[in-house]
Parts: structure tokens; sequence; C-alpha cells
């Protein structure tokens, strides 16, 4: 026994090793293949650039101002050139500047990037402290009333729509109640309605997740054996609660980028000055480099949470680490 | 002096109304062992979880079950707890599946000392190591840092078996515990239990392997669809069974160990 299980471990954490560095050599054609799809899709959308740029800045769209606008921007380019320009750009560091006010696109995020970083973290802080214990409590009162009256919340809140619910949430806090401000970030307070609007389906989907997952343990043939044991109520509902998680942890690594790329609807309804806002002004004005810049970060934050949710699920759960 | 006595033990699905086990009578003697044999889905499982309030609460149970002065059938979840474990130990079918997957063998063993015997997890882990000790494992460090997907079904049925001796229950119910296990792995655990008996633990042997049962047993119950078909002392039930199903089983198994006998014997003759 002793040797075969040491041999078999080598083997498979070598296999393990060679997947990840697989899966991080990947993660650059993929970058570069997202950037390129987001350069089509913005060309090809109506509008031109130059002349929103001439408007925006109070001139007049003339022929000739819009035919000089265009060759500042380097618009007058072909399609493969601009995009090659603006790749090797960007490895160098440089996004370009904006076309509307000609300030740095990186300085630009890095300015609105810590006001959707926070909003985005206190509402996992929100979504962690609310759902696991609601749906370890429904797991263990399985049929009681509370766990019916969560199961028609799970429903309602799954089923309304986050700018709705925003709306709904300033409407009784705001104006009603006048508890939180309507918007903007000045006061201490301000972060709460967005970040439970921003939350409020991801509460559901968790606690509908780690309920079902648990309730979905206790018929597991260990659970029997756990209380044959003798074991009581409360350590079985551990054994039963760390099995639930791997999947819960999954999907909460994948929402994390979800939650940052989702905030842009909800940092327009509470006048929140993230990136979700400066990405929609962008979209309006046609600023291609900002969008263009929006679509990679994105991007590159939904593979690196990926490819964490990976390995954390690999070293939290043995069978996965070392069947591969 | 009766340890379980069972009267008109019946189990249904609350939700169907289907019937599994329809009015099970049987009782077992301290120092004896009762084997309960019949093909799967007879019910045999079923009906010893019954007694240990195991069952999920779709399944509705009626009848009585007396432990000592404790009636199983209607006893609190909280009564039924003290008990498992403490007086009467389960082992399970399905060893490879019978362990928490994320915790360690150590880890699981050691709760169970601590929460039944009033261990401290110190001298919890000096008696596991001597339990695996006992069962004849090789290097038990190891075993006790292992996850249950890294042991052999044989291993964590062993395992599972000393952790029931170690508990020193009054009654050990195994339910088809070589089920599932390579033929060496079968002749280990076997041996166990052929121990176990040696030292007169009172023992209750689920099992469709006839040969089995009658390696072990005092008194065998033959179960189909549910129902008792016969129960009597085992060399009876064996050699002069009353029913035409226990006729038909211990049959078939004369025939096979008769088609089998035939091919040893002819390729000794071929070899010599």
């Amino acid at each position: 026994m002793g040797f075969g299980r040491n041999c078999d471990d080598m083997q498979r954490g070598a296999f393990m090793r060679n997947y990840m560095i697989k899966r991080i050599l990947w993660i650059l054609p993929m970058l570069v293949g997202i950037s390129f799809f987001a350069f089509v899709l913005i060309t090809l959308s109506p509008g031109d650039p130059a002349e929103v740029a001439l408007r925006v800045n109070e001139i007049v769209p003339t022929p000739e101002a819009i035919a000089l606008m265009r060759e500042q921007l380097g618009l007058d380019k072909p399609f493969f050139t601009r995009y090659v320009e603006w790749l090797l750009a960007v490895v160098q560091g440089d996004f370009g500047n904006s076309y509307v006010n000609n300030k740095s696109v990186f300085q630009e995020f890095i300015m609105a990037l810590p006001a959707t970083l926070y909003l985005s973290a206190v509402a996992l802080i929100f979504i962690i402290f609310i759902s696991v214990p609601i749906g370890v409590l429904c797991a263990v009162y399985e049929g009681s009333m509370g766990d019916i009256f969560v199961r028609v919340f799970i429903f309602l809140a799954t089923a309304m729509p986050g700018f709705w619910v925003g709306l709904l949430l300033i409407w009784l806090f705001s104006v009603q109640l006048g508890l939180f401000p309507t918007s903007g970030m000045q006061a201490a307070n301000s972060v709460v309605l967005p970040a439970f609007t921003l939350a409020l389906t991801y509460i559901a989907t968790y606690i509908r997740l780690i309920r079902n997952n648990m309730i979905e343990n206790k018929q597991e043939n260990y659970v029997t054996y756990a209380k044959a044991r003798g074991l009581k109520e409360s350590i079985i509902y551990r054994h039963i609660f760390k099995n639930s998680l791997n999947e819960v942890l999954t999907a909460l690594g994948m929402s994390i980028p979800k939650l940052i790329a989702g905030s842009v609807i909800v940092e327009n309804i509470f006048a929140w000055p993230g990136v979700g806002r400066l990405c929609v002004s962008a979209i309006f004005n046609r600023d291609f480099p900002i969008i263009q810049a929006y679509v990679l970060m994105m991007a590159v934050l939904f593979v690196i949470c990926n490819l964490i949710v990976d390995i954390l699920s690999a070293s939290l759960d043995p069978r996965i680490s070392q069947d591969g | 002096m009766n340890l379980i006595e069972a009267y008109n033990l019946s189990i249904s699905n609350s939700l169907t109304g289907e019937l599994i086990v329809e009015n099970l009578s049987f009782h077992i003697k301290r120092h004896t062992c009762l084997g309960i044999v019949g093909e799967s889905g007879s019910g045999k499982s079923m009906s010893m979880k019954a007694i240990l309030g195991l069952l999920p609460s779709s399944l509705k149970t009626t009848g009585c079950v007396r432990f000592g002065d404790i009636e199983m059938i209607a006893a609190k979840q909280e009564t039924l707890r003290k008990i498992r474990s403490k007086h009467i130990c389960l082992i399970l079918q399905d060893a490879m599946t019978a362990f928490d997957p994320l915790s360690t063998m150590g880890e699981q063993i050691i709760e169970t000392f601590c929460e039944n015997m009033n261990y401290t997890s110190c001298e919890a882990k000096k008696v596991t190591l001597e339990v695996l000790n006992k069962m004849m494992i090789h290097d038990p460090l190891l075993i006790m840092q292992s996850y249950p997907h890294q042991l052999s079904g044989g291993m964590l049925q062993r395992c599972m078996i000393g952790l029931a001796m170690a508990l020193k229950p009054e009654i050990i119910i195994a339910d088809e515990p070589t089920t599932g296990l390579d033929s060496i792995n079968q002749r280990n655990v076997l041996a166990e239990f052929k121990r176990l008996r040696e030292e007169g633990m009172t023992l209750i042997f689920i099992s469709h392997d006839l040969g089995v049962v009658r390696y072990l047993a005092d008194d065998v119950l033959v179960m189909r669809h549910g129902q008792c078909i016969e129960y009597g002392e085992a060399a009876k039930v064996f050699t002069n069974p009353d029913q035409p199903y226990s006729k038909y089983l211990v049959d078939t198994r004369k025939s096979l160990t008769k088609v089998f006998g035939e091919l040893i014997n002819k390729g000794a003759a071929t070899s010599c």
C-alpha cells in the first residue's frame, strides 16, 4: 500500500503541474482573441467617433473638421493596422488616450477602479454573510415555515431585475425613510444601497445553492454512517457543510468578476463614479479606447478568477488535486 | 436472554403507500449471531436501519422493537443517538462511500471516539492506533492521514469493523460487509467477524451469500419481498429448509459449488 500510494501521488502531482502550466499559457491567445472580437464589434457599430468627439467638445462637425479629427485619432488607417498598433501599445502598457477629452485611458481607469472595487467588495461581503447562514439554516430546518418563506424570497429576488430593485430601494430607504443617500459616494453609508442591489440576485442564488447542496448531501451514505457512529447533529452538519462548499466556492469565484462587470447598471442608477459608469458614457460617446480597455480588463479579470478558482478547488478537495 | 426483540416491524413509503417490509418478527440472544439472508431489495438493510432510526422521514416504520427497556421505534432521535455506536454498532455495506470524503480517516475515527467514549483527542488518537494495529493494518499513521478515496474498499471496511470493535457495543449489525470486496479481502474481513464471534460479540449479519451466513450464524432469517420466509436455527434451515424459497436458495448454492468443485477437481486431475 505505502509505496504504491506515494508513487501515484507523485505522478498525479506532475500531471496537475502540467495542466496548470498549459492553462496559464492559454491565457495569452485567449485575451488576444477577446480583444480582437471586441475591436471588430466596436468598429462595426454605427456612429462616427470623430463626429461625436467634435460634438462633445462643442465644435461644429464640418466635413473638413471631421476629416482632420479622423486623422488625429488615427481612424483613417485600415482596420488591421489600427488593431495591431493598439495591441502593440497595450503590450507596452499604453492604452491610448480618450477620443473625447484626450486624457490617458489608463489614468481614467485608475481613478474609477477603486470605487468599483469598493462597491463589489461590499456586495461580496453582503453575499457571503447573508447567504451562508440563511442557506445552512434552511437546510437544517428543511420544510419549516422559515424555509418556505426563504424559498418565496429566493423566487422573488431572482425574478426581479437589478435596476428595478435599485429604484425600489431608493424609493423606500432614501425617499420614504431617509436612511440612506439616493446617489453618489460622499456619505459613509452611501455604499449600502448600491451594494445590496448588486448583491441581491447573488444572495438568492447562493442561498439556494447552499441549501440544495446540503440537502442533497444529507442523503449521502457517509451521513447515514456518521449518524450510525452516534455523532452529534452539529458535527454531522459540519461534515455536510464542508462537502457542500466546494461547488459554492467555485461559483463564488466566478461571481467576483461578474460582480465587477455587473456593477455597470447599478453604478448608473446610483451615480457611483466607477468603471461601469465610465464605460457606459464611453459607449455613448463612441470613445473606442476606453471601451476597448474596459473589455480587455474584464476579460483579464474573468480569466484570472477562473484560474484561481480552479487552483483553489483543487487544493480544497483532495480528490480533484489527485485525479487531475 | 434476548437483547433485541422485534415484533411486527413494518416499513412503508408514506408518499406512495407502498409496503416495503411487512410484519417482521425476530429476536436475538446475547452472544449469538443472527444471519439475515435474501436477495437485494428484500428489505434486509432497510429493517436494520429502521431499528436504529436511520431511515429518511419519507419512510414510515411501525411495530415494536425492544432493546432492553427501550422501545426503539417510538424513541426520540436523541435517545437513539446515544444507543447508536455505544450499544448498537452498524457496519455499512458500501465502505467506499461510508466516510466523509473531505476528512481524513484519523479525524473521523477520532471524532467518533471523542463523542462516544468521552476520550480526549490525545487518548482517542492512541486508541485509534491500537485499533488499526489490531486490524493488522500496516502503517496505521499513514492510514490516519489518508483520505477515504486513497484507501481500498477492504481497508475501509476493516477500519469500520475495527471502529465497531473498539466502541465495545452490545450488538454489531453488519450489513453485507463483504459485498464489493475482492475474495482476498473478503476472507480477511470474514476472519475478523469469526474472531468477533469467538470473543462473544452479539452479531446480526446481513448477507446474500449463504456460505458466509452458514459460516457465522446460529439463527437464520430468510427474507423475500419484505417478508419473512423462514426463521430458525441455521443448521436446520440449511440442511432441511421448510419453505420452497429457502430450499431453492440452498439448492442453487449447492449446484453452484458443485460446478466449482468439479472444475477444481478437473484442473487438479489435468495438472497431475
